[in-house]
């Protein structure tokens, strides 16, 4: 509690400084529009609704990007810690396709998928699959082996151990992947809605910069900054409520 | 002759080219407390996995009430020698235990929860039933095992050295804790251990195990009353006879090693 309150005094200051610089006219005015122009920009922008729509749209798609992303991801790496010809096969294809910028591949996924949902899904799932499931892979394949014979003994198969045992030892690592992932989800569909965007942040941002409405291009940047905490926070209240034993635990240690 | 409630005949097995047991055979008899001790990295961890079906041997048999194994049997309870990450760390005690009753079936779980919360109980552990296994000490947390163990309801109860890392005082304690509840449970009970003081203070009859690849070299009787003490037992004779002889021949393999 204490620390957020110094966090909050700390950006406050920041934000005050950047305000006396504004208005001292130690920055350029026109490039660096004080934080309370930004504020009145943010207002007025969300009466005028367009802001509200693509912040929306662009949180949605980076929320459910990440997250079906993610179930698809743990699919594959259960399946890929079951069975090893599953991993033998999709790990030198995961190497392969993995090093890709998911934004490189937009023009080409414009050409086939053209510039609606699929679009988005595609560039999403590609960004937010890989985080997950090499995460996820690394996990299950790393199980305790006291566990998984401590299970056997008493009469669990393959994928009973799976899912009683190698799936929730791997969580914690698991979690790490879907953090990344719901980071990346926002950076990729902005990213595409900047390219090949009719709405949305990425849009919004691009509309507003390359016409000079800077305060505008401000309170897009702001409203990004929200989505990102937003997603971030999701991220959090469903791992505290999946693995708070790990929260307990880390914390614990981390006390100890 | 009733059949041997487990039966080890010739059992050789080698891990990654290393031969590691070499022709052993042994067998237990419904309600006997056998203690097997050897030196260590002689094999008994590698032997306790062949008798609880968690491997394969290569040649040679291993039988549990007459059975030939094929994979881990119902019937049997193993608990490990690293206890502290044999337990579930996302699941609270009471549900580790009943992560012991799988095979338990045509049992409301009510019922199960509550077999679990006895079996808690009688390792003296109720109160900590909601607790995560590393919210409690080691020697708890042995406890935890020993309940998860139990509440399989095995006939024959696996022992894998599991108070090497507690100390001294909660191994005493757990040392009678056990014996009272194979008393109480009637279990049949393998204990490997490589302290030959506990091995004799433990046991029906100890069996002493070679150097790898290991074999059975002594089979002793312990002829000592019970209920066991740990004062009184450790000061008999004949308990003080079985440690030095023992003690010499596992030195004896030693100086031949
Ligand atoms: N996979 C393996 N490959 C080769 N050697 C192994 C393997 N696993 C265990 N061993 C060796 O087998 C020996 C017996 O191990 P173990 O059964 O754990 O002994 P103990 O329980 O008596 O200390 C050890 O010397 C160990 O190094
Ligand atoms: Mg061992």
């Amino acid at each position: 509690m204490l620390s957020l309150l110094r966090g909050s005094l700390s950006i406050l200051g920041f934000l005050a400084l950047w305000e006396i610089a504004a208005r001292s006219g130690l920055v350029p005015t026109d490039y660096f529009p004080a934080p309370l122009l930004v504020g009145e920009t943010l207002v007025a922008e969300i009466g005028r609704g367009e802001i509200v729509s693509a912040f929306v749209a662009t949180f949605l798609r980076a929320l459910i990007g990440a997250t079906a992303a993610s179930l698809l991801a743990i699919a594959m790496a259960l399946l890929a810690a079951r069975y090893a010809i599953v991993r033998r096969a999709f790990d030198p294809i995961a190497e392969f396709l993995r090093p890709l910028p998911p934004a490189a591949l937009v023009p080409l996924a414009i050409f086939f998928l053209g510039l609606g949902w699929k679009l988005y899904g595609f560039i999403l799932v590609f960004a937010c699959f890989w985080p997950v499931y090499l995460n996820a892979a690394q996990a299950l394949a790393a199980t305790p082996r006291v566990q998984v014979e401590t299970a056997r003994s008493f009469g669990y198969g393959d994928w009973a151990i799976l899912a009683h045992v190698r799936l929730p030892a791997a969580l914690p690592t698991i979690f790490i992947g879907v953090r990344m992932a719901a980071s990346i989800g926002l950076i990729a569909a902005i990213a595409a809605e900047m390219i090949a965007g009719r709405d949305g942040l990425g849009f919004y941002l691009m509309d507003a910069g390359l016409s000079l409405r800077v305060p505008e291009t401000f309170a897009g940047l702001v409203a990004a900054m929200v989505a990102g905490l937003l997603i971030n926070a999701l991220v959090m209240v469903l791992r505290a409520l999946t693995i708070g034993w790990h929260v307990q635990l880390t914390r614990m240690e981390a006390g100890a | 002759m009733t059949v041997p409630v487990l039966n080890a005949t010739n059992v050789t097995k080698s891990l990654g080219g290393t031969p590691i047991i070499g022709g052993l055979t042994l067998s237990a008899e419904q309600g006997e407390f056998i203690s097997v001790v050897g030196p260590s990295g002689c094999g008994k961890t590698t032997l306790l996995t062949c008798l609880s079906g968690l491997r394969n041997v290569d040649a040679g048999e291993v039988s549990f009430e007459g059975q030939k194994l094929d994979g881990p049997p119902d019937g049997m309870a193993l608990i490990f020698q690293d206890y502290s990450r044999s337990l579930l760390p996302w699941r609270r005690n009471v549900d580790n235990v009943l992560f012991g009753m799988r095979r338990m079936t045509g049992v409301s779980a009510q019922e199960k929860r509550a077999k679990a919360m006895e079996m808690l109980a009688a390792v003296g552990l109720s109160k900590f039933e909601t607790h995560f296994p590393w919210q409690v000490s080691g020697g708890m947390q042995q406890r935890v095992a020993i309940a998860r163990a139990l509440a399989a309801r095995p006939h024959l109860l696996l022992l894998d050295e599991p108070l090497a890392a507690v100390d001294a005082q909660t191994r005493a304690d757990i040392q009678d804790l056990l014996l009272s509840l194979a008393r109480q449970f009637q279990k049949t009970c393998l204990l490997v251990t490589h302290d030959v003081d506990e091995a004799i203070y433990m046991a029906d009859r100890v069996i002493v195990l070679s150097n790898r690849p290991t074999h059975v070299i002594a089979d002793l009787q312990v002829p000592l009353p019970k209920p066991r003490d740990q004062i009184a037992t450790r000061s008999e004779p004949e308990f003080l006879r079985l440690r030095e002889k023992v003690l010499t021949l596992i030195r004896s393999m030693r100086t031949a090693a």
